[in-house]
């Protein structure tokens, strides 16, 4: 699981059944020890029904059979899903 | 998931257990920011009818394999499952950032 933040949005007409009625996001991760810069390539998560929006920090799960548990369905061709909603991140030795 | 463009269609008259009617493209992955190349092409079974020139995205890895695993009658009917390691499940209408 990672960090990352929420940059964008994609929207499809034709896509997998699986992939029906879900929220597509670009997601980028974010180094919370570097004052949540962003870092690494951007990637496509689905949000798993917590609602996260352009903006908002998310926890990203990127391994498909947590990822079919989150989503409720067993056969969706997916693997990078938002998890939850970041508020904040506590680091030892860190104000 | 990764966004690609399509650029490309193998066609293989000899193919393995699964592999048989189904559509093989070649696609470009692409950066979902800059929608530059990002490293070489690879081949990906196509399972929403991408064309030429399409930008799509696609799933890597075993979540390749569960796109064709019983849907609309795909090998429900107990075919083998296509051993494959990439595939297409959508069409890139459009994308924003802010």
């Amino acid at each position: 699981m990672f960090i990352a933040k929420v940059i964008g949005n994609v929207w499809a007409t034709r896509k997998h059944p699986g992939l029906k009625n879900a929220t597509m996001l670009i997601v980028k991760a974010v180094d919370p020890m570097d004052n949540n810069k962003l870092v690494g390539e951007a990637t496509l998560a689905l949000d798993g029904n917590q609602g996260a929006g352009v903006g908002d920090t998310v926890l990203i799960v990127d391994e498909g059979g947590s990822a079919r548990k989150i989503l409720k369905n067993p056969k969706a061709p997916v693997r990078t899903v938002i998890a939850g909603i970041v508020d904040t991140v506590h680091i030892t030795g860190k104000e | 998931m990764k966004q690609a463009k399509v650029i490309g269609r193998v066609f293989c008259s000899r193919q393995c257990c699964g592999m048989e009617a189904k559509t093989m493209l070649l696609i470009q992955p692409l950066d979902w920011e800059t929608d530059k190349p990002v490293g070489e092409p690879l081949v990906a079974g196509d399972t929403v009818g991408a064309g030429a020139g399409e930008n799509v995205f696609f799933v890597a890895s075993r979540e390749a394999i569960a796109a064709f695993e019983g849907w609309e009658g795909e090998t429900a009917t107990g075919t083998p499952l296509p051993p494959v390691d990439a595939a297409i499940v959508g069409i890139i209408d459009g994308k924003k950032f802010n």
